[in-house]
């Protein structure tokens, strides 16, 4: 161990072997300890998640491509819990003093980046913060466990005292327990002749940018050692628990949605964890997608992977999903829904190279076309009604996924005489990855009802009807990957946003009006604001759901406003007829 | 017509008769016939109106022979060009097919220049099928992999911003190293 200094080049090959040796005196030293000492954690910070391996994990450095123990920092970003929103801007703890000129991505956390900030390179102009009392290392390469060294180190009155000050937070607010405080283990390191600093999820969106070249040259750093420094044991922040392999490389992917954080909280009940009981939720008649991710292997058009979706009896198959060793690839289907609500199992299997973590889905088929409002009547009273704030909703507005495209990479050899010799192509697949995207565009308005007598542009009295319009389109860079939003539905202010509510019909693509009211008069498509309803905006929420991409369900919550002013009562009155 | 006797005359033109009549007792009933309700007059809505009453068991039964029919738009996707992407029946794609070049005889067995048309300066050197070594470093064609060159150029970027010098700067202060605040259990 002592041999392991900080000037140590990490690819020497002869540490393999004393780390191996290592590893095998170590290993059940470990495993006893794990039996004896349950885990009641929810933020690992490299302890188990840490188990690098030992020495020969990392690989064979190069001239331009590489990467010293010690180089690295953290990440600290202040996350309110309730809502998991960025409150500060991140900032960078590190002992060391990065070299001028660095590439980086600016100060951006993993929530930010997983709501679908992109990269930003940078040339120079890294900031840093050196704390005065030196950090634990973080990125461990030789399996040793520093998990009691970190955690106490960052949950120290030290450490949040100095967060407090450079992010500008109280301290006393800071510590009350509705912030977290998010960790991002970041490394500095060598890449194509370039030093870089990025975190592990700003490596796994580098490593798609560059179509796996980052991958291909510092896969223990970026794609093992890097988000394998922290992860969680226990879902939080949105992010779950990491139950994947602790020990070798993991996919962009994975990367992203799970690895290569920890949290620090400062209240004594943990969130609890979302569980979740079904993989998607589908309305009646639409068009959906269903998608699972593949990896394992390499998938390849000499050795491809297929991927059958069995949805009610019948088998749906995916074809053309490539991907190259090491990292993994979205297949999903695109079908149809049953027109009656009911719970569906859908059954994956994958043929060729390649598994899914999932091989079965539970879906749930619900009918939303239900719970309208009742018949209006002109004694509706509502004495003890006070105004609801409009929920916020699912809300999603844009998708983005990517597809492994695989082409052939020529290496032509001579074989035999010149007389009866021929070329032989002893080439391989290399792999380009295509992004794409899609985003939703969505607007509603409600109008006065034609049939008013009295509404004055959007001002009407009370027990009138309202009708609205509700547009919304998906544009995507690859239209089949997904649908068109196909349902919309309508929520009240005098039943605080729930117990009734509207499906909208479908007028044509992405136009949404109301179903025929059978207690109009003209039956139009029209809801009646309730006769009681005091002076003031009259808000109507829409949630426009249903658009589909491999990437989940894009929504829009969506509101517009009139305003009441009397009632309809103003406007019938009876009275004796003029002689 | 010369070989009928005249009673047979007689009862085609009494036929012919009533089949005139029936025909003209059609075409004179369908004038008379009620006409489809169209907009059902509507009360004039004015202030003075006293008394309405709306029996909701009983909606609207004259619209509705005016009631239109909007057909639900079709959403399936048709089968897509975008990347090849097959997305509709049982039998889907991600992404189009993949293929590798294909090449003749004569261009396989062409000492002078590859397959692929690159020339060859030398005779080829053979090497038996089972000891050929792929190089490490693969030549890759994508503009992502070339290392930079030149400015501020970096694998999947060009025309990186320059940000200047660093700024680093050591914050230290008051606060107990041992005392525990946060948990990260």
């Amino acid at each position: 161990m002592a041999r392991l200094k900080d000037t140590v080049p990490f690819y020497l090959q002869k540490q393999e072997v004393r780390m191996k040796n290592l590893l095998l005196r170590v290993l059940p030293l470990f495993l006893i300890f794990c039996l004896l000492c349950p885990m009641t954690a929810f933020a690992d910070t490299g302890g188990s998640g840490n188990i690098d391996g030992g020495g020969g994990g990392m690989g064979q450095g190069t001239s331009t491509n590489s990467w010293s123990p010690g180089n690295e920092g953290v990440r600290v970003t202040v996350v309110r819990a309730s809502d998991h929103a960025v409150v500060t801007t991140p900032f960078d703890f590190t002992n060391k003093a990065p070299s001028a000129g660095i590439y980086h991505f600016g100060k951006v956390s993993k929530l930010q980046y997983n709501n679908g900030v992109s990269l930003n390179p940078v040339k120079g102009g890294y900031i840093y913060k050196n704390p005065g009392q030196t950090m634990p290392r973080i990125i461990s390469t030789n399996g040793s466990n520093n998990i009691e060294a970190i955690k106490k180190y960052f949950c120290s009155e030290y450490v949040v005292k100095r967060i407090a000050e450079i992010t500008g937070m109280n301290y006393d607010v800071l510590i009350g327990g509705k912030y977290k405080i998010l960790l991002e283990p970041l490394a500095y390191y060598k890449f194509e002749g370039n030093m870089f600093a990025t975190t592990a999820t700003e490596a796994a969106l580098y490593d798609e940018q560059t179509s796996g070249l980052l991958r291909r040259r510092m896969v223990s750093l970026t794609h093992k050692n890097l988000p394998l420094a922290m992860f969680l044991e226990v879902s939080d922040l949105g992010y779950p628990a990491w139950g994947g392999s602790k020990t070798s490389a993991a996919t962009n992917a994975d990367i992203k949605s799970s690895l290569g954080l920890g949290i620090v909280r400062f209240e004594k009940t943990p969130e609890e964890p979302q569980i979740e009981a079904y993989d998607y939720e589908y309305r009646v008649n639409t068009n959906v997608i269903t998608a699972v991710r593949v990896s394992g292997g390499q998938s390849d058009p000499d050795s491809p992977t297929r991927v059958s979706f069995n949805i009610g009896g019948q088998t749906y198959s995916v074809g053309n999903v490539y991907y190259p060793d090491g990292d993994s690839q979205l297949a999903w289907v695109k079908w149809k829904t049953p027109d009656t609500e009911q719970n569906m199992t859908i059954a994956v299997t994958v043929s060729g190279p390649g598994s899914t973590a999932k091989t079965t889905l539970n879906v749930k088929i619900v009918d939303l076309d239900k719970n309208t409002p009742p018949n209006p009547v002109a004694d509706d009273r509502n004495d003890s009604f006070s105004r609801a704030s409009v929920p916020s909703r699912a809300v999603k507005s844009t998708a983005s996924w990517s597809v492994w495209r695989p082409w052939w990479q020529e290496y032509w050899v001579w074989h035999g005489d010149d007389e009866d010799g021929y070329w032989c192509d002893h080439g391989w697949y290399e792999f380009d990855l295509d992004r794409y995207s899609a985003s939703l565009t969505a607007d509603m308005s409600i109008q006065c009802d034609s049939k008013n007598p009295t509404a004055s542009g959007t001002v009407m009295k009370s027990g009138y009807g309202i009708n609205q319009t509700v547009t919304g389109s998906i544009s995507s860079n690859q239209s089949s990957a997904v649908t068109q939003p196909q349902n919309a539905v309508s929520y009240f202010p005098e039943f605080g946003y729930e117990t009734y509510w509207r499906l909208l019909e479908r007028m044509g693509t992405g136009r949404f009006e109301f179903q025929k009211n059978p207690y109009s008069t003209y039956k139009n498509r029209t809801h009646f604001s309730p006769i009681w309803m005091p002076d003031g905006a009259y808000t109507v929420n829409t949630w426009l759901i249903d658009a589909w991409t491999p990437d989940g369900m894009l929504s829009a919550n969506l509101t517009d406003s009139l305003t009441i002013k009397g009632n309809l009562w103003q406007d019938w009155h009876a009275g004796p007829l003029k002689p | 017509m010369k070989n009928m006797n005249p009673k047979m005359k007689k009862w085609l033109a009494v036929a012919g008769g009533l089949a005139l009549c029936a025909v003209l007792v059609v075409l004179i009933g369908q004038r008379f016939q009620t006409p489809k309700p169209v907009d059902a007059p509507l009360p004039s809505q004015s202030s003075e109106v006293s008394d309405v009453t709306v029996d909701p068991s009983e909606p609207d039964s004259t619209e509705k022979e005016k009631e239109v029919v909007v057909t639900p738009p079709d959403t399936t996707q048709p089968v897509s060009t975008d990347n090849g992407a097959v997305s509709s029946g049982t039998e889907q794609t991600i992404q189009g097919d993949v293929s590798k070049p294909e090449y003749t005889e004569e261009q396989l067995q062409d000492p002078t220049q590859k397959p692929n048309g690159e020339k060859v300066t030398e005779p080829p050197a053979a090497v038996e099928h089972d000891k050929v070594e792929q190089p490490k470093e693969t030549p890759k064609q994508e503009s992502s992999s070339k290392p930079s060159s030149g400015g501020n150029s970096i694998p999947g970027f060009d025309n990186v911003p320059d940000g200047g010098a660093n700024h680093g700067e050591v914050v230290d202060g008051d606060g107990d190293i041992n005392k525990q605040v946060g948990i990260m259990d």
